[in-house]
């Protein structure tokens, strides 16, 4: 069991440590040792209070890799070397917890680097680069050849040295301290006392209140979401769901090689798409085949056609989900959707419309007629969402839907 | 319409629950596709595939899987020929028709209508919609 620094990225902060856990369950990945009194922080609404930063357990660095593969939401793995809130600490550290033979001649004939980040606060690359270098002391420095990019090197070390300025970084109070500090500035420019220069930066400088330095193990999967960008798509609709939020949605559905997944609103296949990236065959359903087919050239198959992802989609097909063309027993391993609430684009189903003047289609019209359709209210969307869950996955088959949380559906 | 799809639906009225599948299937026009062989997923979907409309589809298509027992799934071969049957064919025009009521589904560019019309829907109406 190897201890291993996660460090989040700084967005949906309350599906990250959900998406984690998730992937980790795909892969029967076992987690151990994380904090959780840490767990209201990170997963956090509020972006001012959430922290990335979290530690656990796990078995090995494949383990970490596996989870690093599909993970979005996840910046990357580290093994911790040294931790502290100065740089004499890193360095003492250092000193104490490794041989002094294994620490200097640890990058021999190895390639290395070292990147610098830092949370809460923003240095310049001069800056950055004067802080990689207060490290330099330690003898972990005087070996091997330092590159930025190497080409075909199978071992590349890169460390990372990370600032954490903490959580609380934009409090009202300091907002208006600043804010009192331009007014004072502004109100000696009007005194125009020339003579006197006096620099404000005599304030002493806050220090990070932890360091880490560690070794990078694995990198989140974030390169996949640009393939997706939806600009970059040929076929787009008004309810096109964001890429990353896709993703995130792959990987709780535990879509996976081999899955067979179903989305009952496809419209323009977000959801198919991104699953058939990561393995799945994939089903779509929609009652309106505009949303699927626009015209000829241009419709939810070109971008499947796009991304080389055409022998996973299994098809679309024209059905209302308030009365599902599948026949019984389990079927899909997911079901991952964003039904219709009327608020993007207008839940439908089948039924009479009031304002038609025809119950029934006039005789000689039954196969032309397009039939005549309802409002399909959010409550039945619901219960025939969560009974085809019921009915057509398989035991341990996973359903992903989105839900408004606007006051009216809260 | 890939086979595999034909043999996950049934007929969409409720009179017909647990009744209407397999689906009649009736071919205009089919088109074959090239897919590079899927073992993975192949095995996945085996124990859940309706082997009626599985045999009653491949004799339509002068197919033949040979015999199918519960050791088919270890036998690559059969799995290849089943794959191809399940997505290298695709029905771009034609019509699925239910074995209990005979409603019939057009199939059209490829995509299957499983909409009923609205006097075939049998949902709760509300008394006074009913009588507009």
């Amino acid at each position: 069991m190897v201890r291993y620094l996660c460090i989040f990225v700084q967005q949906y902060p309350t599906f990250r440590y959900r998406e984690l856990l998730a992937v980790a369950s795909m892969f029967n990945i076992k987690i151990w040792g994380i904090d959780e009194s840490l767990l209201p922080i990170i997963e956090s609404d509020v972006l001012e209070i959430s922290s990335p930063f979290l530690y656990m357990d796990l078995e090995s660095d494949e383990d970490v890799k596996k989870i690093c593969s599909r993970t979005v939401l996840v910046r990357g793995f580290y093994r911790v070397w040294a931790e502290s809130n100065t740089y004499q600490g890193l360095l003492d550290q250092l000193a104490n917890n490794y041989d002094p033979e294994f620490i200097s001649t640890f990058h021999k004939d190895k390639i290395w680097k070292i990147e610098f980040d830092s949370f809460g606060r923003r240095f310049s690359k001069e800056d950055q680069l004067e802080r990689m270098h207060r490290l330099k002391p330690s003898p972990l420095w005087s070996s091997g050849k330092v590159s930025m990019n190497p080409n075909g090197v199978n071992e590349h070390v890169v460390w990372r040295l990370t600032e954490d300025y903490g959580l609380s970084r934009d409090t009202p109070e300091l907002m208006a301290e600043r804010a009192q500090e331009k007014e004072k500035e502004k109100e000696k420019e009007n005194e125009m006392t020339t003579t006197t220069t006096t620099t404000t930066d005599n304030q002493v400088e806050k220090g990070p209140q932890n360091m880490y330095l560690g070794i990078l193990v694995a990198k989140g999967n974030r390169e996949s979401i640009s393939q997706f960008n939806l600009q970059d798509r040929k076929y787009l609709g008004t309810t096109s769901m964001d890429p990353e939020l896709s993703i995130i949605s792959a990987n709780m559905g535990h879509v996976r090689p081999g899955s067979f997944m179903l989305d009952p609103f496809v419209g323009t296949g977000s959801f198919v798409l991104i699953s058939s990236y990561f393995g799945a065959q994939t089903v779509g359903c929609d009652i309106d085949v505009a949303a699927m087919r626009k015209t000829q050239t241009c419709n939810l198959e070109t971008n499947f056609e796009q991304l080389g992802l055409l022998d996973n989609l299994v098809g679309v097909v024209i059905c209302d989900n308030s009365s599902a063309p599948w026949r019984d027993g389990p079927i899909f391993d997911c079901i991952i959707t964003d039904p219709p609430y009327g608020i993007r684009a207008g839940a439908k189903r089948v039924g009479y419309n009031k304002n038609r003047r025809h119950k029934a289609p006039p005789e000689g019209f039954k196969w032309s007629h397009m039939a005549q359709t309802t409002e399909y209210k959010v409550p039945d969307v619901m219960a025939d969402l969560l009974e085809l869950a019921a009915k057509k996955l398989v035991i341990g088959g996973r359903l992903v839907y989105w839900l408004p949380t606007t006051p009216e559906y809260v | 319409m890939k086979i595999l799809t034909h043999n996950m639906m049934a007929c969409t009225k409720r009179q017909c629950v647990g009744r209407g599948f397999p689906l009649l299937l009736e071919v205009k026009d089919v088109s074959k596709l090239e897919q590079e062989f899927n073992v993975e997923f192949t095995k996945n979907i085996f124990p859940k595939l309706d082997w009626k409309g599985i045999t009653m589809v491949a004799a339509q298509f002068n197919l033949n899987l040979g015999p199918i027992t519960e050791k088919s799934i270890e036998d690559e071969e059969f799995l290849k020929n089943l794959y191809n049957l399940l997505c290298n064919v695709k029905v771009m025009t034609g019509q699925l028709t239910c074995p209990n009521c005979q409603r019939v589904y057009p199939i059209d560019q490829g995509i299957p209508n499983m909409l009923l019309k609205e006097d075939e829907i049998y949902q709760d109406i509300q008394p006074e919609q009913q009588q507009q």
